[in-house]
């Protein structure tokens, strides 16, 4: 399933003298079974935008089309709205304060009976979903609040995946995390993906969008200012100071500039880049 | 979130908002104790009811405390109202003095207990006016330092008096941080499917359990983090402590003590005369109307 984003605007306190405009014109299209990344500096709306796609925050003025849901200012009261939320599964940033029930697996299946699922198959769910995150049967009778951070925010990614949306939105989703662990939480976000389902990613982290992202978009001041690929985006943003080119670019640019033969463009991570070193050394 | 505007402090420059705030809440509550006098003489008190309502619009006036957002904050009193009616209906009065107004079964209902209930009313009205202004004037945390200005005589038998007032900021502190954590933990459940407003009431005790219990947790765990935070910079509540902003009495200060006070005073006098022998008839007293 993809999303229509057709001209929103969205402002914050309407009233107040300090009204910001958080979202201004933005309008672009997100197809089956993408996986993108929305970046943007601190302020710039990326939150905003994720929030109006499963209807958290109704758009002023333009609309959002997800399937047969329209969210516009118009039926913003609309109680079908709540659908919405079982086709588009929204993890927030750092997920792990939205646990409450007294065990894992109960806790997980909170979101399934939510959408009206009687109680063994949502158990059921749960455990399927827990399963997919990596954490076994030991774990389905302890309380969340015992688990280490990296495990609560598992729990809490199952807790929308046993909901079984078709489109997954994760906001900062290493936020806070060791490098591993980061590699493990992208490891299961791209079986995700293989598995059919559309990805946006949130997020600061620029090697995280080279290595697994197919398209970024970057939001500036609420605008869309830039829709492409990663490879696009580095050449694009190469006179910012405040959006970073992620390390391994950097040196594929040295290298190029140098006079080694390599392709920029294919480098999405440490390992293309040493591998692309050794093709050149055996040619040479 | 942004709707709980009502007595929020808002930043003006004016003479109300200058003022110290121990004054402030000094003066406020004679005002209040003002207010609840009990005169025999109705006329007395309908005199003063005016001269409160004038006096309390001309504060709200200097204060530019918005009449408006009082009215419709008041809006959520009518069920204290519904209830003290009742009350005063349903109590027979003693020795009336006015006519019947109607009668339920054997119940007569005077028009005594009606004026009685609306004087009681008008008078809740004007305290929360009062705390209206009092609150939406001054800074919360000069506000604690008053507080804790007031209770510095119970420091020597060991009343944990800056301990209190420190509770007391903080809380204040995290009110927004607590409301903006709030409105984070509704969208994730919103999220997972929970409906905050629309279903009934077992669904929506369902939806508050989701929020309350999250709420709790990273209320706990940011409390556990500041009080590390403020050990590891040496916080000590025995310890002798200075002010970055100190509370200082002005002018202003004087001439807002002499007002009030002498209104404080005029009531006490017509208190004194209206409960010994001969009350005064302020009408009669000022105006000369006979047989009023």
């Amino acid at each position: 399933m993809g999303i229509q984003i057709k001209n929103i605007f969205y402002t914050y306190q309407k009233k107040a003298t300090n009204a910001t405009l958080a979202l201004n014109d933005v309008s672009f299209e997100i197809k089956d079974n993408d996986f993108i990344a929305i970046v943007g500096e601190t302020g710039s709306g990326k939150s905003t935008l994720a929030q109006t796609f499963n209807a958290l925050i109704i758009p002023d003025q333009g609309e959002v089309v997800v399937g047969d849901y329209v969210v516009n200012y118009k039926n913003r009261k609309s109680r079908k709205l709540r659908g919405i939320r079982q086709r588009i599964g929204l993890v927030f940033q750092f997920p792990e304060y939205q646990l409450f029930e007294e065990t894992v697996e109960k806790d997980v299946a909170f979101g399934v009976k939510n959408f009206g699922v009687k109680n063994e198959e949502a158990l059921e769910r749960a455990h399927e979903a827990l399963n997919k995150v990596g954490l076994d049967e030991s774990y389905y009778k302890r309380a969340p609040f015992d688990l280490s951070g990296g495990e609560k925010r598992k729990v809490a990614i199952a807790g929308i995946l046993a909901i079984n949306p078709d489109i997954i939105i994760f906001d900062e989703p290493t936020a806070g995390f060791d490098p591993q662990s980061s590699k493990d939480l992208m490891k299961l976000i791209c079986e995700f993906h293989e598995q059919g389902k559309t990805i946006i990613v949130i997020t600061h982290d620029m090697d995280l969008v080279n290595t697994y992202a197919q398209r970024v978009v970057l939001l500036e001041m609420g605008q869309l200012a830039f829709d492409g690929t990663p490879a696009e985006l580095f050449s694009f943003i190469k006179g910012y100071d405040r959006l970073d080119i992620p390390t391994v670019i950097k040196v594929a640019n040295a290298l190029k500039e140098k006079g080694m033969d390599i392709d920029v463009n294919q480098i999405r991570g440490i390992d293309d880049l040493l591998a692309a070193i050794k093709k050149w050394r055996n040619k040479a | 979130m942004s709707t709980m505007t009502f007595g929020r402090y808002s930043f003006r420059d004016t003479f109300v908002h200058r003022l110290d705030a121990r004054n402030k809440i000094f003066l406020t509550l004679l005002f209040m104790v003002g207010i609840f006098f009990q005169f025999n003489k109705w006329s007395t008190s309908l005199i003063l009811s005016g001269i409160y309502i004038v006096v309390l619009l001309i504060l709200m006036l200097i204060s530019r405390v918005s009449l408006i957002a009082l009215l419709k904050s008041l809006g959520g009193l009518w069920v204290l109202v519904i209830f003290l009616m009742a009350i005063y209906i349903f109590i027979p009065t003693n020795n009336p003095k006015l006519p019947v107004a109607f009668t339920i079964g054997t119940l007569e209902v005077h028009w005594d207990a009606i004026c009685q209930s609306g004087y009681i009313i008008m008078r809740l009205v004007l305290m929360i006016s009062l705390t209206m202004i009092l609150t939406s004037t001054t800074k919360p945390m000069d506000m604690t330092y008053a507080f804790e200005w007031y209770m510095t005589p119970l420091k020597p038998i060991h009343f944990p008096v800056h301990e209190i007032a420190m509770t007391l900021s903080i809380a204040l502190r995290f009110i927004p941080t607590l409301l903006d954590e709030t409105e984070r933990i509704m969208k994730a459940q919103a999220s997972r499917g929970v409906d905050f407003n629309h279903g009934g009431i077992f669904k929506r005790f369902g939806a508050i359990i989701a929020l309350i219990i999250p709420l709790f947790v990273s209320a706990l765990e940011r409390s556990e983090e500041l009080a590390n935070a403020m050990i590891v910079r040496g916080y000590d509540p025995k310890a002798k402590r200075t002010r970055y902003r100190l509370l200082k009495f002005s002018w202003r200060d004087l001439i807002a003590f002499l007002f009030i006070g002498l209104m404080f005073a005029g009531i006490i006098v017509l208190f004194v005369f209206d409960r010994t022998g001969e009350p005064i008839d302020i009408i009669n007293f000022f105006f000369k109307v006979k047989g009023f």
